[in-house]
């Protein structure tokens, strides 16, 4: 396939003031809403970007992030994957549709009720301000019972784009949503999912470059399943951040992320899993690869309401510093108000094993290739769960050559 | 007559512990020798120090694989010339099931040599029948790298590793320990397979068991950092019956 290296080069204006200088007069026009963006706009600037001082936003100040004209990592240029799915490509806010969707499916702008609402119920964060007032696209899509869907969303370009999906999964339906970040531009993206009973969502996301602002939330009913298999492969500045309410019973969620974070990168994944019911249940595995002078940040809560008994939680985070100034934040929050549940969490942080190391190589393994195995067997609780098909091949690919180049750079080092 | 090993009078240490302190010992080609020894007496250094592990400095002497500087290899390098250790800790390595590690190491070795890489249906053809001699099981080869393996499955697994990887000199550090009486059989079986007029052993050891299921040709007792009496089979029983004490006075009496 082919891959090919960007070379860095400097971006002349920042990302946060392409983002506070965007007015949504600019923007594709949303007759009904303009007074109503024109106040959020007002309200977000006010706002401001989230810094390191809510508590939210402590280890990740996009403010200041997204302050410096940035210079653009030398990341592997993937190519947009063939996929026998529909694929919805936003580049710099443009939209483009391939193939067929079989579910409800209109882009968000032409349902400015739906939109409304969700400005109307949310707008005290800043990030979701920014995003409503600057919305130029996204999609709604609603999948009809019992039906299946996959559907591709790739984002591409240069610039900056805020976008937004409103997504309604109807009982018994499965939706496979696999987002592929690419380019070298700023996206918002925010996504409310609802899964009606019985509904299963598997969420694939595949960062591969660009810096990405991204926030799911997902809502529950009984016996849903929503399963997220994250692979932040590359990426300068990255937040994904899942906010998962099980609200009906039985009802599981299941967060799976391999972050890579190559030197200079800033990657964060945040989860808030709410245990709304009894009987829900959730598991959380992370793993970081951190390279030097590279930051990885993991916060995951969880919470489990009043009268949510029989809850199962689990969360793990490891994470595999690469180098001495690598950095990696760690900040498990356990909530619960109920008694009889079963929680855990647990977390590591470490250097690659020098006995196994050894061992490798005293089968004759060549140490390149010895470390090269012991990287991927570190990520295998995430990438060797991935649904089978052609998604997976298609990060598995990818990611050796991601692999590849944390390694390649890692060695020189030594 | 080169011999396989010819190690002369090394001094190796830790930070500023001295663990070798003098020792020399020659092995020649399709001999199997033991060494017993205390607890502490630099066995196991010695091991890793034929192997490559880091963390060592040799302060004097050196050691000749075939007439080659064996300490200014690398350990893959060291594997390619037929070097072998059957750790006493196998490494557990999550996420790499031992099928790809078996055919990685053994394609790694063959390149290294020069030869070409087995293609996958032969290799498999080969790993099974190697491992059912060993009496292990399919599963033990698709499980990941001794994740969950029982003392005696890792150490069957490294006798597996040495019989596909056919070394010119196998050091096997303890291999008895954690075996039951089946295992070791089994194991001992498995290292007899592979003795050959071309292959030697260095068999280290605490105890006289395993070298009733094993056979050396000569016997080196090592206490502080040093071989301080060689001899044939009956060493083993003399030290079985006396124990070590003889050879544990301290080094500044």
């Amino acid at each position: 396939m082919p891959v090919t290296m960007s070379p860095p080069m400097p971006n002349p204006i920042s990302f946060a003031d392409q983002i506070r200088g965007l007015d949504p007069s600019s923007l594709p026009a949303v007759p009904a809403l303009e007074e109503v963006r024109q106040n959020l706009r007002l309200q977000a600037l006010a706002l401001g970007l989230p810094t390191r001082r809510l508590e939210a936003w402590h280890y990740t100040d996009l403010a200041r992030l997204l302050d410096s004209p940035m210079p653009v990592d030398a990341h592997i240029n993937v190519a947009v994957p063939s996929l026998e799915m529909p694929h919805i490509k936003f580049t710099d806010g443009d939209m483009s549709l391939a193939g067929d969707i079989d579910a409800d499916f209109q882009p968000i702008l032409e349902m400015p009720d739906q939109l409304r609402d969700i400005a109307q119920s949310d707008n005290s964060e800043a990030i979701l301000a920014f995003n409503l007032a600057l919305v130029s696209g996204g999609v709604h899509l609603s999948v009809a019972a019992g039906a299946q869907q996959s559907l591709c969303l790739a984002y591409d370009g240069k610039g900056v784009q805020h976008l937004h999906h409103a997504i309604h999964v109807s009982a018994g339906a499965t939706l496979t949503l696999f987002e592929f970040y690419r380019g070298e531009g700023y996206s918002n993206i925010v996504s409310d999912v609802t899964v009606e009973a019985g509904g299963v969502v598997n969420h694939v996301k595949f960062h591969a470059s660009g810096c990405a602002i991204a926030l799911t939330r997902a809502t529950l009913g009984a016996s849903a399943h929503y399963g997220a298999r994250h692979v932040i492969a590359g990426g300068q500045i990255a937040r994904h951040e899942s906010r998962i309410n099980l609200d009906g019973a039985a009802a599981h969620a299941d967060l799976s992320a391999a972050l890579l974070a190559r030197a200079g990168a800033h990657q964060d994944l945040t989860s808030v899993i709410a245990h709304n019911t009894a009987d829900t249940s959730s598991e959380t595995q992370i793993r970081s690869l951190v390279d030097a002078s590279a930051r990885a940040v993991f916060q995951g809560k969880v919470v489990v309401a009043r009268d949510a008994q029989r809850v199962d939680a689990q969360q793990q985070s490891r994470a595999l510093l690469l180098a001495e100034n690598a950095e990696m934040n760690v900040k498990p929050e356990l909530e619960i108000y109920a008694d009889d549940v079963a929680c855990a969490h647990g977390s590591t942080v470490g250097a690659l094993d020098k006995d196994a190391l050894f061992f490798l190589r005293s089968r004759g393994i060549p140490e390149g290739i010895a470390r090269q195995m012991l990287v991927r067997g570190f990520l295998a609780d995430i990438t060797e769960t991935l649904p089978e098909g052609d998604i997976a091949e298609f990060i598995a690919a990818h990611l050796d050559a991601n692999l590849d180049l944390i390694l390649n750079t890692q060695q020189e080092g030594v | 007559m080169t011999a396989l090993l010819d190690i002369k009078n090394l001094h190796a240490r830790i930070g500023d512990k001295e663990i070798l302190r003098g020792l020399s010992l020659t092995i020649n080609a399709g001999e199997v020798h033991a060494i017993m020894g205390p607890n502490g007496s630099g066995k196991s250094t010695l091991s890793y120090i034929l192997a490559g592990r880091d963390g060592y400095e040799i302060t004097q002497g050196q050691v000749l694989f075939n007439g080659i500087d064996l300490l200014e290899k690398t350990p893959e390098e060291r594997a390619c010339l037929g070097m072998f250790l059957a750790f006493q800790y196998p490494l557990e390595i999550a996420g790499v099931t031992n099928m790809t590690f078996l055919k990685t190491s053994l394609n790694a070795l063959r390149r290294g040599r020069g030869e070409a890489e087995m293609d996958a249906a032969s290799f498999l053809r080969l790993v099974r029948a190697k491992s059912a001699e060993l009496g292990m099981t399919d599963d033990m080869l698709k499980r990941q790298l001794n994740v969950g393996f029982s003392g005696g499955e890792k150490k069957r697994n490294e006798v597996l590793q040495m019989s596909l990887l056919m070394p010119t000199l196998a050091v096997l550090d303890e291999t008895d320990s954690g075996l039951d009486i089946d295992a070791l059989r089994t194991v001992s079986e498995g290292v007899n397979r592979l003795r050959d007029p071309s292959r030697s052993f260095l068999v280290i050891t605490h105890y006289q068991r395993l070298l009733d299921h094993i056979t050396p040709d000569h016997i080196h007792v090592m206490a502080r950092g040093k071989i301080l009496a060689s001899g044939g089979p009956e060493l083993a029983l003399k030290l079985e019956a006396e124990g070590y004490a003889s050879y544990n006075e301290p080094a500044h009496a």
